[in-house]
């Protein structure tokens, strides 16, 4: 583990043709300065590569011989969480796309546009310099390749399965009931961007982002993981439910009579519907630890936030923030997940979406922090 | 043929129920007649005066009128019924409409609806018929449609991987060049400085180090080098895929025209080259003064990319247990007033118990979704009923299979 505070960042491209990867190598030449480069033709050398190095990021073509890309992604998101993974391929298929990501990270098409693989790397190394290393909350993080929705979520979709065209409004109900179903679309079509600098403001962009092949492929019951019911009592997951019906109702409207922009108003709706999705990630980094931090803040005197700090590195809002921010959602948003819990300074006070959700979460939880 | 005569036995006509009652009247009626004028007129037996052979002759007649009805006319009609209705049955429709023997009376109603089912039968065997004409059509324009889209997917993964590592080396080489050329300003400065102030030439290596150039300059000089010449590559192989894309503007005609078969087949080698290119190496044993051939060149490339992609399939197949890089062959030669083509694969081969069902419609080795089963259906009757050419193969198991083409260098008239 590479724990220095200026570390450069190791990526690896594993492509099984030559000059893919000497196209690559040249490319990419002007950033040797911040970002170390290994350059290998298959994929069993990228994973004997792993075992004695430590990488960042790998990024890998698909149709290789002896093994190929989704095989070797495989692999690696078993053995190594912690890293980050690309696809870089010119044999996608559109509705396979979204298949891939069971394994990726991000997918990208070859030829992808010039800059995009540059800016969408330092895009996610930035987030990874934001999650603490040392292991659990780098592999809770990006050992995520699907976020497990209510049964709720998923019983209606084994409804809407038996539709024969996806009935739209009653999936636009599912996102607005489940927050973690909602993160789901968003990380589908984040991970699926082909442009760079393309973020999300609302779900309906992330809907039509992913189009209606990507749409077959989230509402599939098949492939959609389901909570415990341990994790939604321990969450609370109903009680997160019934706020959402609130900030649906009223606050919202409420909070946003000063509010013209419908782009803003868009953001702030988006921010309310997820800003509590760090919880899940928490709990699945260590379920145990977390009931009992959950517990210990209830009773105790200490605050949730700074039992999570303590324990996890990180708060719920952080986690929440970083989750966002890698499934492609803007800066705005992230920025007023992550500090949801962080008081406003005085000249915030009027700074759209942030105050907005700063608000939202004080009137929900009464004023006090849970 | 067989109307005209059932005419001509059908002598009277009257209804076979008239027929009955008349018979029954005269045979019944008459000899008590005859009986009654013996005994009251001519009571010897002696006068066989015209009314004894009158009545006499009537009640034969009565017995024949019956005997025509019982012993001929219905077991004919019967007999030429079953006849008619077992051939329906057995799927050959009759020449024409079954006409029976005085047809006025109820087996006339059988006769009737006898026609009227042959009718509508006859009407619904020509749409069944002119449906699958159509449905045949439709399989083949879909299977033409598959074929044309498996290949431009072929087509744009071939062709985005060189894109990629071009369009790479040329931001690179952009790059560079300002590298380069911002050097050769800097440098070109430094020697108009050293002009005026420094007499030596040691200032001006210690000036070009300065600059930092030396190390760089070697660097990029091999990087630009590399890079063009990996790009020309690349751009070769991306105009290697574009030439024989042109192959594409003769898939929809259907005109025969003298073709280079030997032309055709490598580009449906280059076209089907990501079916291949990991699984196994391609030989060509081309007759270099092959006949040009009259053909549907669209087709016959269609038929070649089939049995490439399948000899491809069976070399994966092998090539995954770990059998290595397996071969494809190609090849071509002239055999009298006939071209044969081989696509010859290293394969499994093809397993005894379906070598008879390979050329069946919907029969497919392949897991759902992957084929159809309709490729060497579609293929074989391109190179038969279009060419009036033969499709073979010769398959060992354990060393692969061989698929022979042969067509004809002229075609003859009457195959259009």
């Amino acid at each position: 583990m590479n724990s220095s505070g200026s570390h450069k960042a190791a990526i690896m491209f594993i492509d099984d043709e030559k000059q893919v990867l000497s196209g690559l190598r040249r490319s990419l030449d002007e950033k040797r300065g911040q970002w170390n480069m290994k350059f290998v033709e298959s994929g069993n050398e990228a994973l004997n590569l792993l075992e004695c190095e430590h990488y960042d990021i790998v990024v890998t073509d698909l149709k290789m011989p002896v093994m190929d890309g989704m095989k070797l992604l495989e692999i690696v998101k078993e053995k190594h969480p912690s890293v980050i993974r690309f696809l870089l391929s010119a044999h996608v298929r559109r509705p396979f796309i979204f298949d891939t990501l069971a394994v990726a990270h991000h997918v990208l098409l070859k030829p992808c546009r010039s800059g995009v693989l540059e800016s969408i790397i330092s895009r996610w190394l930035d987030i990874r310099n934001h999650v603490p290393a040392g292991g659990r909350m780098l592999s809770a993080v990006f050992g995520l390749n699907s976020i497990p929705v209510m049964p709720t979520t998923r019983e209606c979709l084994m409804r809407i399965k038996n539709l024969k065209t996806i009935d739209l409004p009653s999936v636009a109900d599912l996102f607005e009931d489940d927050t973690a179903f909602a993160l789901e679309c968003f990380r589908m079509a984040g991970g699926t961007v082909q442009e760079s600098g393309r973020v999300f403001r609302g779900i309906d962009e992330a809907v039509s982002c992913l189009g209606h092949e990507g749409m077959e492929r989230l509402v599939d019951p098949e492939r959609i993981k389901v909570m415990s019911s341990d994790m939604i009592k321990i969450l609370d997951m109903e009680k997160i439910r019934e706020r959402h019906a609130l900030v649906g109702s009223g606050i919202i409207a409420r909070i946003s009579v000063g509010v013209d922009d419908p782009l803003l108003h868009k953001e702030i709706k988006t921010a309310a519907l997820l800003y509590d999705v760090g919880r899940i990630i928490l709990f699945l980094a260590d379920p145990v630890e977390y009931e009992r931090i959950l517990l210990d803040s209830n009773g105790g005197s200490r605050s949730l936030c700074e039992l999570e700090k303590n324990s996890f590195g990180m708060t719920h809002a952080d986690a929440g923030g970083h989750i966002l921010a890698m499934c492609g959602l803007s800066s705005e948003i992230t920025e007023a997940v992550r500090l949801h819990h962080t008081v406003l300074s005085a000249g915030e006070k009027e700074s759209g979406i942030r105050a907005a959700l700063y608000q939202i979460n004080a009137e929900i939880n009464g004023g006090a922090d849970d | 043929m067989p109307e005209r005569r059932n005419k001509l036995f059908s002598l009277p006509r009257l209804g076979a129920r008239h027929q009955f009652f008349l018979a029954i009247l005269l045979i019944s009626v008459m000899p008590i007649l005859v009986l009654a004028y013996v005994v009251l007129v001519d009571r010897h037996f002696l006068i066989l005066n015209s009314p004894t052979i009158w009545l006499m002759a009537c009640s034969i007649g009565g017995l024949m009128v019956l005997g025509y009805g019982i012993i001929f006319k219905y077991p004919s009609n019967i007999a030429h019924l079953h006849k008619n209705l077992e051939e329906i049955v057995k799927g050959q429709m009759p020449d024409s409409h079954v006409v029976l023997m005085g047809i006025e009376d109820d087996i006339g109603a059988i006769e009737k609806a006898v026609n009227v089912i042959i009718d509508q039968l006859r009407e619904r065997i020509d749409l069944v018929e002119k449906q699958k004409e159509i449905l045949e059509r439709e399989l083949c324009q879909a299977n033409k449609l598959k074929a044309i889209g498996a290949m431009a997917s072929g087509i744009a993964h071939e062709i985005n991987t060189p894109v990629q590592f071009v369009s790479d080396n040329a931001r690179y080489i952009s790059r560079a060049t300002q590298n380069v050329f911002g050097f050769i300003r800097s440098l070109k400065r430094t020697l108009e400085t050293c002009e005026e102030s420094c007499r030596h030439v040691g200032d001006l290596t210690a000036n070009l180090s300065e600059l930092g150039g030396n190390e760089d300059m070697a660097a990029i000089e091999k990087e630009v080098s590399d890079a063009l010449s990996e790009s020309l590559e690349g751009l070769d192989r991306i105009a290697s895929i574009v030439r024989a894309m042109r192959g594409f503007a003769y898939m929809g005609k259907q005109e025969k025209v003298t073709t280079d078969i030997n032309k055709i087949i490598e580009n449906a080698v280059t076209m089907s080259r990501h079916e291949w290119k990991h699984v196994a190496e391609i030989e060509y044993n081309l007759d270099p003064a092959l006949p040009g051939v009259e053909c549907i060149p669209g087709d016959i490339m269609q038929v070649l990319l089939n049995i490439i992609v399948n000899a491809a399939h069976a070399v994966r197949g092998v090539c995954e247990d770990g059998g290595g890089m397996g071969r494809i062959i190609a090849g071509s030669r002239t055999e009298k007033d006939q071209v044969a083509v081989t696509i010859t694969d290293t394969g499994g081969g093809i397993p005894e118990k379906v070598r008879d069902q390979i050329f069946e419609p919907f029969f497919t080795t392949k897991k759902y979704g992957d084929g159809t089963g309709q490729g060497l259906v579609i293929s074989r009757s391109i190179i038969i009923n279009k060419h009036g050419g033969s499709m073979t193969f010769e398959t060992e198991k354990g060393k692969g299979t061989t698929f022979i083409i042969r067509l004809p260098v002229r075609q003859e008239e009457k195959s259009a």
